[in-house]
């Protein structure tokens, strides 16, 4: 029998000996031989469907559109994805990445994988990989059991599947914003225009605080500070901040679901009377209808607001997705010239998804299927769309260079773009 | 006419099986809940095979091994549904 692993060293031998230098694997296997399917467990999740495997192959293979001429199947696994595919006799390029080298040198070792041989193959290996190349096809066991050093390419490959879901919901949220931007139209008439706000804070410091699980360990150095700096509050973090002491001089809310109400249950009536609010017109109107403090309508950088835009001018802030970056767009164009994060996690430290004290803050988060590197170097846990939302922040973090971004904690996600304060705990 | 846990079932295996796990998980939940309520008819037996399946699946989605949830709806849940 020729090997895969034999064949790999004919085709491609710098690849072979790449292969050949890989540490062993280090996790604990499970070959399984079930009547329909052999299949393997590597760290307590299986590799390919051991009730059928080839027609797990063909589901993921269908999310190459047919006609296609060339593609990528990210993950080896047993190679029933690349068979699959090169049946296909339009297919002329076939791109196969592999994202374990440890795993995938002991799987071709113990099978043939004829396939290799089809001169349509090109093999490589993830790590150096610079992103997702369309269209393409993914091994889910494989990106599951894929290597530390394809981090970056599993969380590019787990954010284009999980793409069309996002889409989706958030085409549901345009439509509910649009009819509440409808029913909150005589609101956005009468209140304040946040474009009013923009420039009164010319070099100073503020905080933005958000109602992730490191938001609580932040307490104290908020309060420290607190009369140094502007404090903008998500709505969902009012609550943890009230129980800790604090009143920020802000609160920012742009979700649509009526749900937001939730975050201001049980806060006392005195400090919401002075804090002024800053909302996108499609926040629910019985949220707004609740706050008692004065109120500041911002547009967002989305296309539902721009026909309004013309009609009913206002300022407009940045969002990709979370409140979290409106908050950020708000302290920025206030004229802040320093800008500190806190409880901004994009993750679940602690396998929590809240601060305690915000209403889900004891709920844990189970099955994830994406990590990031925390700014401790520890790796957390996340979501599909909170590592969209963070990548989306880098992405503004490096368009505003004139802007001091200064992450507070390190327990959340690693923000690249924003430092960490110095030893001392001043945020100079 | 397919049952609503049938085709929340037959979404959430797609979804699991192509790495969609948001949507995965949406379906899934969909799935548990209209599953749970045709379980409120059923016979003790029924409801005895079924209760350490559903609870063998919940901690196979605190391990993120998507891909044996997938296998368990089909071969333990779908044939109960057609």
């Amino acid at each position: 029998m020729v090997t895969g692993l034999e064949r790999v060293a004919s085709r491609w031998p710098a690849l072979h000996r790449q292969l050949l230098d890989v540490d062993e694997l280090d996790t604990e296997l499970e070959w399984l031989d079930h009547t329909q399917a052999k299949s393997l467990r590597v760290a307590g999740r299986l590799l390919a469907s051991c009730l059928d495997r080839v027609g797990e192959a063909r589901l993921q293979a269908s999310t190459i559109p047919r006609g296609s001429d060339s593609a990528s199947v990210y993950g080896l696994a047993f190679g029933d994805l690349p068979r699959e595919l090169l049946a296909r006799p339009e297919l002329q390029k076939l791109k196969v990445v592999l994202l374990n080298g440890s795993l995938d040198r002991l799987l071709l070792s113990r099978d043939e994988h004829e396939w290799l041989d089809d001169e349509r193959v090109d093999l490589c290996v993830g790590a150096g990989e610079a992103g997702v190349e369309l269209p393409c096809a993914v091994s889910i066991g494989a990106l599951k059991a894929s290597s530390p050093a394809c981090g970056h390419l599993k969380e590019a490959i787990v954010l284009v599947l999980n793409q069309p879901f996002q889409a989706t919901y958030l085409s549901g949220v345009a439509a509910q914003e649009r009819r509440q931007i409808e029913l909150n139209r005589r609101l956005i008439e009468t209140d304040g225009d946040v474009a009013t706000l923009f420039g009164s804070s010319a070099g100073q410091t503020a905080v933005v605080a958000a109602a992730g699980p490191s938001l609580v360990a932040r307490m104290p150095w908020l309060r420290a500070h607190r009369s140094e700096l502007t404090l903008i509050s998500v709505t969902t973090a009012l609550r943890p901040l009230q129980e800790a002491g604090l009143r920020p001089d802000f609160a920012v809310a742009v979700d649509s679901s009526i749900k937001v109400g939730v975050h201001l249950d049980g806060l006392e009536q005195s400090a919401l009377a002075e804090l002024p609010l800053v909302y996108s017109p499609g926040v629910h109107p019985d949220v707004l209808a609740r706050w008692m403090g004065p109120r500041f309508a911002a547009y967002l950088h989305t296309p539902i607001y721009h026909a309004l835009g013309r009609e009913l001018p206002r300022g407009s802030l940045f969002c990709s997705g979370t409140v979290t970056h409106v908050a950020v767009d708000l302290a920025r164009r206030m004229g802040h010239q320093r800008i500190c994060l806190a409880g901004v996690d994009f993750s679940f430290p602690g396998e929590r998804t809240h601060a305690l004290g915000v209403t889900q803050g004891e709920a844990r988060q189970s099955a994830s299927s994406l990590s990031v590197t925390s700014g401790s170097g520890a790796t957390v846990s996340s979501s599909p769309a909170l590592v969209g939302y963070l990548r989306d922040l880098e992405r503004y973090l490096r368009s505003h260079p004139e802007v001091d971004f200064i992450n507070l904690g390190t327990e959340g996600a690693l923000i690249e773009g924003a430092r960490f304060l110095e030893p001392d705990g001043v945020a100079r | 006419m397919s049952s609503p846990a049938l085709i929340h079932l037959d979404e959430a295996v797609r979804c699991f099986r192509l790495g969609m796990d948001g949507a995965a998980h949406t379906a899934f939940v969909e799935f548990l809940d209209a599953f749970q309520g045709e379980l409120a008819q059923a016979e003790k037996e029924v409801v005895t095979y079924f209760a350490p399946r559903i609870a063998e699946m919940l901690s196979a989605l605190e391990l993120d091994d998507t891909v044996w949830v997938a296998d368990m709806l089909q071969a333990d849940f779908r044939p109960a549904l057609v």
